[in-house]
């Protein structure tokens, strides 16, 4: 139990800041021309696609509550992973990385970032700070990006945040920066100018419709079947357009080319914590079966089919 | 949590990465199984195992970076637990394609993946999972993960491709 109780204490120091959490730093004017991102830096920690964790709700009853709800989500993410495989194994030449980093070269402006910026792939924290190392005193734009089926493979999404940050400290080598304490970490972390966070959503069916199904197969099996039609086609058109979707708002709304909020639509949304939540936000834009949302902190592009009518 | 508070947890482990104090490093201890008393029922022809993994660690566990340096010798040992060598067919070449863990929360899920290309020029592939609570958090207890799943992908590899025809020496 150790291991759990050690996951509740970091998850919960995790969560506790962001209850009183600051407006994400925005950019308000165009950005000078020295302090444009001279670099580009793609952080993407997975290899195939992810599966949001199974919610199965707050357990109650104190350690053998907690115990049953450990069980029942244990059985569910063997469940999921057991269902993500024929769509995994069809998807293994599927470039992600490589995919996301055209779409940025296309789609990044001279006006966020230097026109010889370098666009650089990083699979862990230690190959960033490496970069860092390179390249201090810099202005990095650092995108970090997830692919990810919601729990009942619904919904398929391409999440990216990205954050213009300052590194002007110098990072001492690993070894020595290993050795610091945690408080002398956190000074030497670059200055975050601007950021923002870019969901782009898809559905083979509205999630408001209930869809027939073979017989023995559960939701979830039935969904991820969807997906894995035709050499899992469906999966790798989405995930292509939501690249292309998300390397354009990372560029639209650093530079301020979004539109005013319209009306308000109810959504279900993918939430890789508590699964698919039906929001109500207003919509920004929209056109050729797909919906541009405003979240507080989030711009969502969803199928037409994910909102209410 | 809103999508946006999401975000930004997905974003801190960027942030907290001053965090990070030592990676996991599973040893071959870990992840080596004892070799079955009776070989296995199919043999296998001889094979050449090419890691081809894109680079990176295998995954996450909460801030620390999880790595297996041995792990292609510990795929070539969940081959040959699995079968019996063939010496005489046509040599085999497996590509070990992906290897990662993945963070619930209460447990993990490791994947393992082997693919061989047939003779029409298309993949065939072969995936072995262990996924459940970790209660201990030990790096005995992840090379558990990595050992089952490695031998799940090889057992059905060897069931596929080898030769189940006639029982293997020993058997």
């Amino acid at each position: 139990m150790s291991f759990l109780l050690r996951r509740c204490v970091v998850l919960l120091l995790l969560l506790a800041p962001l209850a009183h959490a600051a407006p994400l730093p925005k950019l308000r004017a165009p950005l000078a021309q020295d302090a444009r991102a001279s670099t580009v830096v793609l952080y993407v920690q997975q290899t195939e696609v992810a599966v949001d964790d199974p919610y199965v709700g707050a357990p109650g009853g104190g350690l053998l509550g907690a115990l049953i709800g450990s069980a029942i989500e244990s059985k569910m993410a063997r469940n999921r992973q057991a269902a993500v495989g024929p769509v995994r194994d069809a998807m293994l030449d599927f470039r992600f990385e490589e995919q996301l980093q055209a779409a940025l070269k296309r789609r990044l402006s001279p006006a966020l970032v230097e026109d010889d910026a370098p666009f650089v792939v990083v699979r862990s924290e230690q190959e960033w700070r490496d970069h860092l190392r390179r390249v201090t005193p810099a202005t990095v734009l650092l995108v970090t990006a997830r692919y990810a089926f919601e729990q009942n493979f619904e919904m398929a999404y391409v999440h990216a945040i990205a954050s213009l940050q300052r590194a002007d400290k110098a990072l001492p080598d690993e070894a020595a920066f290993e050795a610091l304490p945690n408080r002398k970490k956190r000074k030497l972390a670059p200055t975050i100018v601007h950021t923002g966070s870019y969901y782009s959503a898809f559905v083979t069916h509205s999630p408001y419709r209930k869809q027939a199904r073979a017989e023995g197969d559960a939701g979830f099996e039935h969904n991820a079947k969807q997906w894995a039609k035709g050499g899992a086609e469906p999966l790798r058109a989405s995930f292509s357009a939501g690249i292309e979707e998300v390397a354009a708002l990372v560029e639209r709304e650093a530079t301020a080319a979004l539109p005013r909020a319209g009306g308000k639509v109810r959504a279900m949304l993918p939430h890789s914590i508590l699964a698919p939540v039906s929001r109500r936000l207003p919509r920004l834009e929209a056109g050729a079966g797909r919906s541009l949302l405003q979240d507080k902190y989030d711009l969502l592009w969803v199928d037409d089919r994910q909102i209410k009518s | 949590l809103t999508p946006g508070a999401r975000g930004l947890a997905l974003l801190a482990p960027v942030l907290l990465g001053a965090c990070v104090t030592q990676d996991v490093r599973l040893q071959p201890a870990h992840v080596e199984a004892e070799r079955p008393a009776t070989a296995a029922a199919c043999r296998l022809a001889p094979f050449r195992l090419v890691d081809a993994r894109p680079p990176g660690p295998l995954g996450r566990i909460g801030a620390h970076e999880v790595l297996c340096p041995d792990l292609p010798a510990s795929v070539e040992a969940a081959l040959q637990r699995a079968s019996a060598p063939d010496a005489a067919a046509a040599p085999l070449s497996i590509e070990l394609a992906r290897a990662h863990l993945e963070s619930h929360h209460s447990g993990h899920s490791f994947n393992l993946v082997l693919r061989v290309r047939g003779r029409d020029g298309a993949w065939q592939v072969f995936r072995g999972f262990e996924s459940g609570i970790t209660w201990w958090g030990s790096d005995a207890e992840f090379g558990q993960y990595v050992r089952n799943a490695a031998d799940r992908a090889a057992q059905k590899l060897v069931a596929a491709l080898g030769d189940c025809s006639a029982p293997a020496a020993g058997s």
